[in-house]
């Protein structure tokens, strides 16, 4: 039994939102609303605290703010986007400083909408991520974190049958997304795959003996190209993508220039591609139901 | 020599409401200097004149800041309004007047309770909230939001309050008054919160006029100086005089806002018993061509909105001077000398509200 | 025999108490505030949260001390409730408090090591007034042990009056509550983000919450000793001190700590020292 639910602790910053949604999350602290009977307490301190309330939306000079107080934040932890600011950028999204939403950023779990946000949606929201960090931590007992090691090493040949079975449960959920099977992921042959392991190189994440996720990337004219990060549905959204292509960036390090791509629909990938300093140069159609959206980074941003 | 430790305050920190950078430099628990930092809360607003036309454009101006929204919303109407020379009807003026005195004690609520907090008075925090929220239930109950009201627009008011609404409010607001006087009674005589206020931070007459302070910050060090008697909106139809103190400290700023309350009090009392009957809102035809300065008096001091138009329906240019940042000069001069603990009072005294400053 | 059971009592029935304590001090806060409040379980909730949360530290070594501070704490509870010397307790009391302080100047983070010379200067402020509580009982009952005090045949605050009045002016340091929660408080909103603990996280912090429990049983044991002769009007008398230092704390703001040094010296010498040279008179 988790007791996350039981005692979140949270803690508030303030993107560029114009206040109005702070001062109703700190009224849902006051008498009316009064969130400690659910033993919420706003603890200043990134250190202490399960949930990050962020309101307004993010600009050049608060992201290093943010992402810095997110990784200060111990594990489990969720990450709530209150109003519309937040959400999306809002009214100001077409400013020229506001960047957007704060998934631009850091991965979100809750949006609660709202101009200015009612304490009884913040409170609601603040409810639903308690269920959210439950099961973060039922995920987390699962991969064992801090007992046990997860491993990111290179993968070799006798690992292709594993990789291809993963590969086709990871990418599902993209072909649900486009509604086309027919999608070269979905189609590709262990006798490809095995092709592939001689000019490719390939990278797992193991825990317990078993893979859980791989990616998998290539060098040519001083541009590394990386694609097919996949990571076990199960094991999604706790980091171990990151640390994949953290893996493979490092080990191509060499390169000046990264390159990976993803379909135009992929909002959560391409928020993630743009947290790690990727940026979007090239939009190309492939069939009638699918565009692929190339993005790129050049070495002296990592 | 003694040692020197950098401290460094905000963005995020549990006493700041909003982000704002300090490094602090300490000798022992004595600030000797402070460096901002700021830039956190910008957008870039007003450019976004030229891409939302002059109607829509004070819902943007409402959200320059939550607290002070309503002001902004009607600073921007009447800096519109005086450009294509519109006169709006008396009723809407009262009904605008009512909304700000709203606002304003609202503010001041909201102020108290987070002045009180960052000395470490936590129930009172919680007291003053408690009562702020019976404003909020006046103010959402004629127009529909808590914070952002929406109501002020070009050429009027969008909703009416019946006769019936303005005479409860009227009632409650008399009862409210007994309840609101044993709090604010904490902050003028409790020991312990004069032992927190008293003598931090002090500005002197002349420092505070050179230093470019307004609203209760200025009025604080005795100057009689309030936006509201150049008589905007129904000001012209009422009785009041600026709440001035002397001792230019904490204490007196506090000591202002809270008199303040009490005259808004007075004040809606006021209107609610003259206003006249008749329409609430004008008809807006054609575009504005001309440029206005439009000043009035937010909770936190006198704001100043530049409006330039060219006769299409986008502005040409947009220029808001916020109170707040006015003050800021008041606040970089009196942080070297005090000590760490009394920085969050000092930052909180002027009232800062860096999304209005910033934009 | 009576020894034993008294410690395992203490080492297993002190924090489920400190914690309800700690649960009921909240509820009451809330009440007095116009909430609701969280239920008095709570601080257990909070604690068993902690423990599965992940550990962030700055430097390793900073949980050693965190670890050596409970371990001390339970080490004095169980020498004052097996009824040892006082002055014993006292001096391990306030080698428990060093390491805790030491924790927090071994973390090294701004905020912390100010809050750990916050601490250093609470405790110049308090030592004396304790110390001189125990005085005044030996004065009073001729011996340092806690048997021998708490068998004396009347209440000791009869000759004590003095000295319970500035013992109760400085618990609000001891458990970190206004007007006096300069190094450590429980409400968010302090200058110091959340003074020594700022940099623990975790089962460390955890570990120092359930200190806190014992330190708080220890404390009103202490307080407890001025009414022992009958057990339960002591009980009952202390149990209302902490409900008076409750409703201090919210009618209170936090002082700053020139004011909190100079005034429970002031306060210890005129009532403290006032009351044992008094004595000293008296019982020549």
């Amino acid at each position: 039994m988790s007791y996350l639910k039981r005692s979140p602790w949270v803690i508030h910053y303030d993107g560029t939102s114009c206040n109005g949604c702070d001062i109703e999350v700190l009224a849902s602290l006051a008498p009316r609303y009064d969130l400690e009977r659910l033993g919420v307490i706003n603890t200043g301190n990134p250190k202490h605290a399960d949930i990050f309330l962020i309101t307004g939306s993010m600009n050049d000079q608060n992201r290093e703010v943010v992402q810095n107080i997110y990784e200060q934040m111990p594990d489990p932890k969720v990450v709530v986007a209150i109003g519309i600011c937040a959400t999306s950028g809002g009214i100001f999204s077409e400013c020229y400083n506001v960047l957007g939403g704060v998934n631009k950023v850091l991965p979100v779990d809750i949006y609660v909408p709202g101009c200015a946000a009612r304490p009884e949606s913040i409170i609601d929201g603040v409810e639903k991520a308690l269920k959210i960090l439950e099961d973060k931590k039922h995920k987390l007992v699962a991969m064992g974190l801090g007992t046990e090691i997860l491993a990111i090493e290179p993968a070799n040949i006798e690992d292709a049958a594993e990789i291809l079975a993963l590969q086709k449960l990871a990418y599902q959920s993209e072909a649900e997304l486009y509604n086309d099977f027919a999608f070269p992921p979905l189609m590709q042959t262990l006798s490809e795959l095995k092709e592939d392991f001689k000019t490719i190189i390939f990278f797992k994440a193991v825990m317990n003996g078993i893979i859980i996720g791989s990616v998998r990337g290539y060098v040519k004219d001083d541009t590394c190209y990386i694609y097919r990060r996949i990571v076990h549905p199960i094991y999604q959204n706790l980091g171990i993508g990151k640390k994949l292509m953290n893996e493979i960036e490092f080990h191509f390090g060499f390169a000046s220039r990264f390159e990976v791509f993803t379909g135009h629909k992929s909002k959560r990938n391409i928020n993630f591609y743009e947290r790690l300093g990727y940026r979007m140069f090239k939009c190309e159609k492939v069939n009638d139901k699918r565009h692929r959206v190339y993005m790129e980074k050049f070495a002296d941003r990592i | 020599m003694t040692k020197r430790t950098i401290i460094p305050f905000g963005p995020q920190h549990p006493v700041l409401p909003e982000p704002i950078h300090l490094d602090l430099v300490l000798e022992d628990e004595l600030v000797v200097e402070a460096i901002p930092s700021i830039g956190f809360i910008h957008r870039g607003l007003e450019k976004l004149v030229e891409k939302k036309d002059f109607i829509d454009f004070v819902y943007v101006a409402e959200r320059i800041c939550g607290i002070c929204s309503f002001i902004h919303g009607l600073t921007y109407c009447i800096a519109v309004e005086e450009i294509m020379k519109i006169k709006v009807p008396e009723r809407a003026d009262y009904l605008r007047t009512i909304w700000s005195e709203l606002s304003r004690m609202h503010s001041h609520l909201l102020w108290m309770g987070l002045m009180a907090d960052s000395f470490g008075f936590e129930s009172l925090f919680m007291h003053t909230w408690r009562m702020r929220e019976k404003i909020l239930d006046i103010i959402e109950n004629t127009t529909g939001g808590r914070v952002i009201f929406a109501s002020a627009k070009v050429g009027g008011v969008r909703r009416d309050i019946d006769s019936a609404t303005l005479k409860s409010i009227s009632k409650s607001l008399e009862s409210y008054k007994n309840e609101l006087k044993e709090i604010t009674d904490i902050f003028i005589k409790d020991s312990s919160v004069q032992h927190r206020l008293v003598g931090v931070g002090v500005l002197k007459k002349g420092q505070a006029y050179e230093l470019g302070a307004v609203g209760p910050t200025l009025r604080a060090s005795g100057w009689s100086i309030d936006t509201r008697k150049l008589g905007y909106a129904a000001y012209k139809n009422i009785d009041f005089e600026p709440v001035v103190e002397t001792s230019g400290d904490s204490y007196a700023r506090c000591v202002v806002r809270i008199k303040e309350l009490f005259q808004s009090i007075d004040i809606i009392r006021q209107l609610a018993g003259k206003i006249p009957d008749g329409p609430i809102e004008i008809k807006i035809t054609g575009n504005p061509d001309g440029e206005f300065f439009a000043r009035t008096e937010q909770p936190r001091g006198e704001v100043i909105y530049y409006a330039k138009a060219n006769g299409t329906k986008f502005l040409q240019r947009l220029r808001v001077r916020t109170p707040t940042f006015a003050n800021i000069p008041s606040l970089v001069k009196m942080l070297p000398g005090s000590s760490l603990a009394d920085v969050p009072v000092l930052v909180l005294t002027i009232d800062p509200c860096i999304s209005c400053t910033e934009r | 025999m009576k020894i034993f059971i008294s410690i395992i009592a203490y080492i297993t029935l002190a924090p489920f108490l400190g914690a309800i304590l700690a649960g009921v001090d909240r509820k009451i806060t809330a009440r007095m505030q116009g909430r609701v409040g969280p239920p008095i379980l709570q601080p257990f909730y909070d604690v068993l949260k902690l423990m599965e949360k992940e550990s962030l530290v700055v430097r390793k070594s900073q949980n050693f001390y965190v670890v050596f501070f409970l371990i001390f704490i339970i080490f004095t509870g169980t020498l004052f409730f097996s009824g040892k010397d006082l002055l014993l307790v006292i001096f391990a009391l306030t080698l428990a408090e060093i390491f805790f302080v030491l924790g927090g100047y071994k973390a090294s983070s701004p905020y912390s090591i100010i809050g750990s010379q916050r601490a250093l200067i609470q405790m110049m402020a308090y030592e004396p007034i304790i110390i001189l509580a125990a005085v005044g009982m030996y004065m009073v009952t001729k011996s340092f042990y806690i048997t021998d005090i708490i068998s004396y045949d009347k209440p000791l605050f009869y000759f004590l009056p003095g000295l319970l009045f500035a013992f109760i002016y400085i618990l609000p340091m001891k458990f970190s509550k206004s007007p006096f929660d300069l190094a450590y408080s429980h409400h968010a909103h302090q200058e110091l983000v959340k003074g020594m603990t700022t940099e623990f996280s975790g089962r460390s912090l955890a570990m120092i919450e359930v200190a806190h429990w014992y330190e708080n049983i220890l404390m009103l044991g202490f307080v407890g000793l001025f009414f022992a002769n009958n057990i339960l009007i002591g009980v009952a008398l202390t149990l209302s001190i902490y409900f008076l230092i409750i409703i201090i704390d919210n009618t209170f703001a936090r002082v700053k700590w020139e004011m909190a040094l100079m005034s429970s010296w002031i306060v210890g010498l005129l009532f403290g020292l006032g009351n044992i040279i008094f004595l000293f008179f008296v019982l020549r």
